[in-house]
């Protein structure tokens, strides 16, 4: 039994599996792990909980669906999780998508609908009629007359900064506002977000630090 | 091999019909030999703007259906010498008795004896416009200086950037009212274009005798000195590549006499 070992740690308990073993025989040695450690304690009522670590091996659905199924044969133990060390091509692209700043310098015209991932700096043309969305937050210098969405589906935390005078509506999450073309609240260093009471706000970008203090923290944690 | 253009512009009543006979007809007389093709199926009208609405025999449902060779179908515009030919559309179906593929089989069919195949688009984005729109080289758009109309152009002008198409997407501003422009009751052309971010084709006056002419079954762009007809004839010039400066806004002061006797005229 060398292959698969219990392990304890400070966020808990871990099952750690080489990744340059035979994956029959670590789930095999994973098993006879399990039931060993239920028979030197057969009358714990709480289950033990753990993570299952899987090192440089990355396990596919089936994989991952065999060893719930083991976990399953012991009442006594609970999987919290399998970690790995590495990640697919396609995942870690996702990743980067949904994590980068993203540069959108198109034209978006009247019933065009933009989706994007992540943070976006729209250089770009938004005319009437159109939508620009994300998940991420907006920072906009380009010219703006249509629907603006920022935080898609409903995240609130998300902000918009720049003029957004022009624009039809502004979206943040869930919340909407119609923007009022006679009220001139907007400039280029305004701060749309979503307050404490789920309101949509306006304030200066000065401001951020006070008012998103874990956004403004990502935003320094990634220079 | 000629060119196809689809004339369109998502609204109805800007001008595409008007545009379409008007732009032809300036080819014609710069010697160009064009087709015009009216895809406005139910609601034809090419012909009637053409004065050639009696001659209608085959139409181009009997062509795509094998009913007519497109010969057949063809009619010659007898005031030009070999230059202008309209195939019409049918009177009695609706848009969906084409299909995109039959549309663009026609024009290749017209390709090698033409030099400009122009299509006369329906209003919508429907059937009719991807009919159209599917056998075109590049585009016309035509709008008018009303916000309505500007914001169809906008929304046409990305769908026919969606298609990629050979020639990019060209703008017409039809039916310009010079006093109402100059006074900044409408948008001005520099404003439209910008807004649109497409290239300016040109500018047309709005004009008395473009419906008095069309009455008569006469394009205005067969009167030398008119002043749409003029603005048609520099179309069709930059059509052809040529930089034609565009006609001015100005108007002419009334002089004294014509005020005196003129007074209650507009």
């Amino acid at each position: 039994m060398s292959n698969v070992a219990l392990k304890g740690r400070k966020e808990g308990y871990e099952i750690v599996m080489d990744a340059a073993a035979d994956l029959n025989t670590c789930l095999l040695e994973f098993e006879q792990l399990l039931r060993h450690l239920q028979s030197e304690e057969p009358t714990r009522k709480e289950p033990l909980q753990f993570v299952l670590a899987t090192g440089d091996r990355l396990l596919t659905a089936d994989e991952q669906d065999r060893v719930t199924k083991i976990v399953a044969q012991f009442s006594q133990f609970e999987l919290r999780g399998i970690r790995s060390d590495v990640m697919t091509i396609a995942a870690a692209k996702a990743e980067k998508e949904r994590d980068n700043l993203h540069v959108e310098n198109r034209v978006i015209r009247s019933g065009q609908e933009i989706d994007r991932e992540g943070d976006v700096l729209f250089i770009g043309s938004l005319h009437a009629g159109g939508t620009l969305r994300t998940t991420g937050n907006l920072f906009i210098l380009g010219d703006v007359n249509g629907i603006i969405q920022a935080g898609f589906p409903d995240h609130a935390d998300a902000v918009v900064i720049g003029d957004l005078s022009h624009a039809t509506q502004l979206r943040i999450g869930d919340a909407i506002e119609i923007i009022d073309p006679d009220e001139q609240k907007y400039t280029n260093t305004t701060l749309s977000y979503i307050n404490e009471l789920h309101l949509l706000d306006h304030s200066d970008v000065a401001s951020l630090k006070t008012l998103k203090t874990k956004l403004n923290y990502e935003m320094e944690e990634d220079r | 091999m000629g060119t196809s253009i689809v004339v369109t512009s998502g609204k109805g009543g800007v001008g595409k019909t008007t545009s379409t006979a008007n732009i032809g007809t300036a080819l014609a007389l710069l010697d160009k030999k064009v087709c015009l093709v009216d895809l406005d199926i139910g609601l034809r009208n090419l012909d009637v703007v053409l004065g050639l609405g009696n001659r209608i025999i085959y139409d181009i449902v009997d062509v795509a259906n094998g009913r007519a060779r497109i010969n057949q179908a063809l009619i010659k515009d007898k005031r030009f010498e070999d230059n202008l030919y309209l195939l019409p559309a049918a009177q009695n179906t609706d848009k969906d008795a084409l299909t995109p593929e039959q549309v663009t089989q026609i024009v290749d069919e017209l390709r090698p004896d033409f030099d400009f195949i122009l299509l006369d688009c329906p209003a919508g984005i429907e059937q009719g416009f991807k009919n159209a729109v599917a056998g075109a080289d590049g585009a016309i758009v035509v709008t008018t200086p009303e916000i309505s109309a500007v914001s169809d152009a906008d929304r046409v002008v990305g769908l026919l950037e969606e298609r990629e198409m050979k020639i990019a997407p060209r703008l017409v501003i039809n039916r310009i009212k010079k006093h109402m422009m100059n006074d900044g009751d409408t948008m001005d052309v520099d404003e439209i274009t910008k807004h649109l971010s497409v290239d300016l084709l040109g500018i047309v006056f709005d004009d008395d005798a473009v419906i008095r002419m069309s009455n008569k079954g006469q394009p205005v762009a067969l009167d030398p000195k008119d002043n749409a007809s003029k603005c048609y004839r520099n179309i069709a010039r930059r059509l052809l590549g040529e930089s034609v400066p565009l006609m001015t806004l100005k108007e002419a002061k009334p002089s004294f006499w014509q005020r005196l006797f003129h007074r209650n005229r507009k």
